[in-house]
């Protein structure tokens, strides 16, 4: 997966030898101005908690935790992260929210509250593109609290989902690639 | 008089040209038949619950490629639906198809097998 915007670049390589659990490298980007970017490269292993199968909905909520490099500005650490994602979602609508957790000993701490609401008004059969709305809220908490909004459309096709949206506080264009082998 | 006509018009049916066009369209439909059954002995439909998006799909599908005897699987998210057919002579069973869902992520609710069941369950 890989998502671009102007504050945020973030690319996971992530395997998933079973449905339970991946594991892989996240490297994401926070930007903000020269002194106060934020990078951070991640080894991290994604563990599903626990899933409902319900007749028409799935449910789900996963844990990730990681270890690895932080960076703010020349200033080097070791950093870590623990996640937590829950999601429902039907054949029509999507909600999802995740809490993130990025933690670094050279103040390159990071949390991130970002909640997902969606729905698909034409379901097409799987061989068209299924074309999903989104809205997405990311509230940041580090040095200034910050809540931004993306409406974000999202077009699913076979093995592949595309994202492109526009964060209305800033007025940036976000992307997002997910591919799955 | 009618009946005289009639039966004069078969008995030239039979005869020549036509014969052989009879004899030919009932071989055609001879292997035709042969053909479709031997190809397609036995379907399968299988309810999954969980099952609602694309990305659920292709973790079926790739589950189900790992079957030898299934040759193609079609996957209905709005019917919930895993269908297969099984060529003549081939059998999958309940538990396999049910630890293919499994390990994709899903659940099964129900099989449904029509068609020629070679002791498969």
């Amino acid at each position: 997966m890989a998502e671009y915007s102007a504050t945020r670049r973030e690319v996971d390589l992530f395997y998933s030898p079973r449905a339970t659990y991946s594991f892989g490298i996240s490297s994401l980007n926070i930007l903000r101005d020269e002194l106060d970017d934020r990078r951070f490269s991640i080894a991290q292993g994604n563990y599903l908690l626990n899933r409902w199968n319900l007749p028409s909905a799935q449910a789900n909520l996963y844990v990730a935790v990681g270890m690895g490099a932080a960076e703010r500005g020349d200033r080097q650490s070791v950093a870590a992260r623990a996640s937590l994602i829950g999601d429902y979602e039907t054949r029509r609508l999507y909600s999802s929210l995740l809490i993130d957790r990025l933690e670094g000993s050279s103040s390159a701490d990071l949390s991130l509250l970002r909640a997902r609401f969606g729905a698909l008004p034409f379901p097409a059969p799987l061989d068209r593109p299924n074309l999903w709305i989104l809205a997405q809220f990311d509230y940041s908490a580090q040095n200034d609290e910050t809540l931004s909004v993306s409406p974000i459309l999202r077009l699913f096709y076979r093995n592949v989902a595309v994202e492109l949206g526009v964060g209305v506080e800033e007025g940036s264009l976000m992307s997002s690639l997910m591919w799955h082998f | 008089m009618a009946k005289k006509m009639n039966s004069r018009l078969i008995c030239r049916l039979y005869r020549g040209a036509h014969r052989r066009q009879i004899l030919k369209a009932l071989a055609v439909c001879m292997l035709s038949f042969m053909l479709v059954s031997g190809a397609r002995a036995e379907q399968v439909k299988v309810s999954v619950n969980g099952m609602v998006c694309s990305f659920c799909a292709q973790g079926i599908k790739k589950q189900f490629s790992e079957i030898k005897e299934i040759k193609e699987v079609n996957v209905d998210l709005d019917a919930k639906l895993v269908s297969f057919d099984l060529p003549k002579g081939t059998a999958v069973s309940d538990e396999r198809i049910e630890k293919a869902i499994k390990d994709a992520g899903y659940d099964v609710q129900k099989i449904e097998r029509t068609g020629e069941q070679p002791g498969s369950k």
